[in-house]
């Protein structure tokens, strides 16, 4: 068990510690990392300020082009009575201006797809609840400030437009919470802003420089 | 010579010789970690928390690490405070300058806390659990003493908002703090020097 445990910590040092090997082009290069998600809600009557965490998975296609396969999930308030959980689980494409692998300060663009699933509580009584899954597409900008070789910090914002239906919150006089669910109510959406940090972890395909 | 003259001789003898060995401790490979006692001040409720931190901090290069940390609440100063149940779990990247055995980083970490708040309770009366995203911003300074010692200080701010809370009933859910850490650390060089 102790070797098990030293092999688990000295082998990732030799392993970040080598330079990234990059064969033909940057096509094959994967990584994975973590990101924290500020959520601005425009959607709703309570456009309250959601908070998320969330990980990502990236395969770079081309020099120019990345994915990023990703899961978030959000919490926020709604007004003082209510709250919502978001999962968001999807995938972006970004693209690059440039073909270098690794400048300082390195933009793109983004639009990609996610799936989402929402619940919404009563903040009194958790038993009064809704749900609902959609989809959603979003596109925006970001850069990443290569740290290093490997490892990035990256800034991204972007809004995201949820499809199909949308679920309301709404207080009564007498002081109940309804939540109303309405079918094809549009284009629900908030701005999403994240910081993350990603490490590359290899260049999987592609021929070798010669 | 006194005794006491001797020991303070003696404790000047080993902090001169220890600043002159100027050891190449911080290069890559470099994994340092502590268990410590943090108090952390609430900036949105006047309560102060204390808890047990820890931390595992591996570094790339000179300038670069990688950092789990996690905090474990243990109790407030208030006779009822905040939190019932906290524990804080972190992992980003530090950057950082150093010079000679003296090193100061700066970080961001993402991070989530599994809480319960006093106060807060499902309708079968049982605390509710709360899974709440968080990050924290992380400034602090080491100074190598020796192969596998340091002493290192740090502040961190923390940003979490709880959020399935009954607010209306009086409970506000902003939960940001600030910690201060400090203490003895153990470090080792996994791979060797070329």
């Amino acid at each position: 068990m102790k070797k098990l445990l030293l092999a688990l910590l000295i082998v990732p040092s030799f392993g970040y510690s080598q330079p990234l090997k990059i064969k033909k082009n940057q096509s094959g290069i994967v990584g994975f990392g973590i990101r924290s998600t500020i959520s601005t809600f425009n959607g709703g009557d309570f456009g309250n300020n959601g908070y998320g965490v969330g990980g990502q998975f990236r395969v770079q296609f081309a020099d120019r082009i990345n994915s990023e396969w990703f899961f978030d999930y959000l919490t926020a308030n709604i007004g003082d009575f209510a709250s919502r959980r978001d999962y968001h689980v999807g995938v972006s494409v970004m693209s690059y201006f440039t073909k270098k692998p690794s400048p300082i300060i390195k933009p793109y663009i983004v639009a990609g797809y996610c799936f989402d699933y929402t619940e919404v509580m009563a903040n009194d009584n958790p038993g009064n609840r809704a749900e609902k899954f959609s989809a959603a597409v979003q596109a925006g900008g970001g850069l990443h400030l290569n740290l290093s070789e490997r490892l990035d910090l990256s800034v991204v914002s972007q809004y995201m437009i949820h499809l199909g239906e949308d679920i309301h919150a709404h207080r009564h006089d007498d002081g109940e919470i309804e939540f109303e669910k309405e079918k094809g109510s549009g284009l629900e959406g908030h701005l999403l802003f994240h910081i993350g940090i990603n490490y590359k972890i290899a260049d999987l395909w592609g021929r070798e420089r010669k | 010579m006194g005794t006491r003259k001797k020991i303070i001789a003696v404790l000047c003898l080993l902090a001169f010789s220890a600043t002159a060995q100027k050891d190449d401790y911080i290069r890559p490979g470099l994994l340092k970690s502590s268990l410590t006692i943090t108090p952390s001040w609430m900036l949105n409720k006047s309560d102060v928390n204390y808890n047990l931190t820890g931390f595992l901090e591996g570094y790339l290069d000179k300038h670069l690490s990688l950092r789990l940390e996690s905090h474990y609440f243990m109790d407030g100063r208030n006779d009822d405070p905040f939190y019932k149940f906290n524990s804080q779990n972190y992992f980003g990247v530090l950057t950082h300058i150093n010079k000679n055995n003296f090193d100061a980083h700066l970080g961001f970490m993402p991070g989530f806390s599994i809480n319960q708040v006093n106060g807060d309770f499902k309708a079968n009366g049982k605390h509710q659990i709360h899974f709440t995203p968080t990050f924290a911003i992380n400034i602090g300074c080491t100074y190598y003493i020796w192969k596998v010692f340091n002493v290192f200080a740090n502040a961190t701010y923390v940003h979490s908002s709880i959020s399935e809370l009954n607010r209306a009933g009086g409970i506000d859910g902003r939960a940001d703090e600030f910690m201060i850490s400090a203490g003895l650390g153990f470090n080792v060089n996994t791979i060797r020097k070329k």
